[in-house]
């Protein structure tokens, strides 16, 4: 069989080419077979370039950035030209889906590992979703410093978990340093504490989604005037709080999704929002017995109420008394 | 400057190899190079595409004028986009360079997408033969890398 060659490609998207010598001589035998084999060696000849190897960094890091990160790290087994590709892949995408403790204390040293070759620089979003257990509580320590030091732009923690989140067993306690941050746009923490010893200080944070935390009114006051330019936020899985008083001006849409009280404690209270500037809300999910009061809602163009009551909490989802009912009104 | 549908201009694209495209203009100004000419006001006619031959920039421009439709519905875009990634990956691969020389990012992402797809979940022998890749590894760096990254393989 020929063995055919070709050259290899340069980082700069060149690709030298080697014509094919093919077998023609100018002789007049030419047989159908061989004719046949002519024309397999040509496409063979045609799908022998490694074009993805010609391509530019900047668009193997742009795709990789798609692959999942320990995936990306596999690529560096392929050729010299892939071997440190990935350390410089912007986005850094680890999730683990069991819960066995054995593939979970191999997640965590995967993680460990990738972070440990990653060069950190142009890193714009760093996402991690595992079961969380306290004892990996330095190991995440250290994935959000990493993260940080390297001025991520969009940070995912989700640490989820079936747990009741009034007992405050196994939950992460967000580092106090990524209370004080200048580079992340959008965060977003399921499962985490949010334990405050000063103010917050996010200056680019446009999005915000805290996910099953329980959270005080003073907290929440502190993460909006340490938050001047939040466009974005997301209570889901709330529980904590019965005032949302939103004095902020460029908060423009607020989500409050599924109240999440499984012990029962706040089953009958009341959320009262109020917010003066805010353009669109929703409240979505279930809501046991909750009742809203909406005040100060004078900018309010858009607002989607899609919420379930439960009427008995011992009673399964058949029992719900659905009210749907959605608003849309310019002004 | 409006750049809505019902004032659209025409502008003339020329590729690599010489082709001249009409193009509209609000369809045209998705890729971010070409709307900063525009905008600047050094669209010559027509505007010379040194990298990107006529084959590319036809479906480049067909992406550009189905995403430029305001008509068209998010599903209608994805099931759209679905279709138009089947290729061959020598298309994709002038599509990706098309892409990011004009500098149209939903375009790039969805290529990019696409290929990404092609590598996930399959082993580095089997990536090697979608994408014909030379593993040029001496047999003692192969050793030492599959050492060294034994913990990405378990």
């Amino acid at each position: 069989m020929e063995e055919m060659s070709y050259d290899y490609p340069h980082s700069d998207g060149s690709v030298e080419q080697k014509s094919y010598n093919s077998s023609e001589d100018g002789s007049y035998v030419s047989s159908e077979n061989e004719r046949q084999q002519r024309k397999r060696r040509k496409t063979k000849e045609t799908l022998k370039q490694d074009q993805i190897s010609a391509m530019p960094d900047s668009i193997l890091l742009h795709i990789l950035s798609f692959v999942p990160t320990k995936e990306a790290v596999k690529t560096g087994t392929l050729s010299r030209r892939w071997l440190n590709l990935w350390t410089f892949v912007p986005n850094l995408h680890f999730t683990c889906i069991s819960f066995h403790s054995h593939d979970i204390s191999k997640f965590v040293t995967v993680v460990d590992q990738t972070l440990t070759l990653h060069k950190g620089c142009g890193l714009k979003k760093f996402t991690v979703n595992f079961e969380y257990e306290n004892s990996f509580a330095s190991h995440v320590d250290s994935w959000v410093r990493f993260a940080t030091r390297a001025n991520v732009e969009e940070l995912c923690l989700d640490l989820y978990g079936l747990r009741d989140p009034s007992v405050n067993e196994d939950h992460y306690a967000l580092p106090q340093d990524l209370y004080t941050n200048s580079s992340i746009t959008k965060l977003s923490v399921s499962f985490c504490d949010i334990v405050l010893r000063g103010s917050i200080g996010w200056k680019s944070l446009k999005s915000l989604s805290i996910r099953f935390t329980r959270l005080s009114e003073d907290v929440i006051q502190k993460i909006l005037v340490g938050s001047p330019v939040l466009e974005f936020l997301d209570l889901d899985g709330f529980i904590g709080f019965n005032r949302l008083d939103i004095g902020s001006v460029s908060l423009r849409k607020l989500v409050v999704r599924d109240y999440w009280d499984l012990t029962r404690e706040g089953v009958y209270s009341s959320l009262e929002i109020s917010a003066p500037n805010l353009q669109s809300l929703s409240i979505l999910g279930r809501m046991c017995r909750k009742k809203f009061r909406l005040m100060n809602i004078q900018s309010l163009v858009e607002c989607n109420l899609k919420f379930g009551l439960e009427v008995y909490y011992e009673d399964s989802d058949n029992d719900f008394a659905v009210h749907r009912k959605s608003v849309k009104r310019t002004s | 400057m409006s750049l809505s549908p019902s004032t659209s201009k025409m502008l003339s694209l020329k590729s690599s190899d010489g082709k001249v495209l009409e193009v509209e203009e609000h369809v045209a100004v998705l890729c971010e190079t070409i709307k900063s000419l525009v905008e600047d006001g050094c669209a010559d006619s027509p505007i010379p595409l040194a990298n990107v031959d006529g084959a590319t920039l036809g479906n480049v421009m067909e992406w550009c004028k189905k995403h430029a439709d305001q008509k068209a519905s998010a599903d209608d875009l994805e099931d759209w986009d679905a279709e138009f990634v089947e290729r061959d990956q020598g298309e994709l691969y002038h599509l990706i360079m098309a892409a990011n020389y004009l500098n149209i990012k939903g375009l790039l992402d969805l290529i990019c997408q696409k290929v990404a797809d092609m590598i996930k979940g399959k082993h580095p022998e089997k990536i090697r033969e979608i994408f014909n890749i030379e593993n040029d590894f001496t047999p003692e760096q192969q050793e030492q890398i599959r050492k060294d990254n034994s913990w990405a393989f378990e």
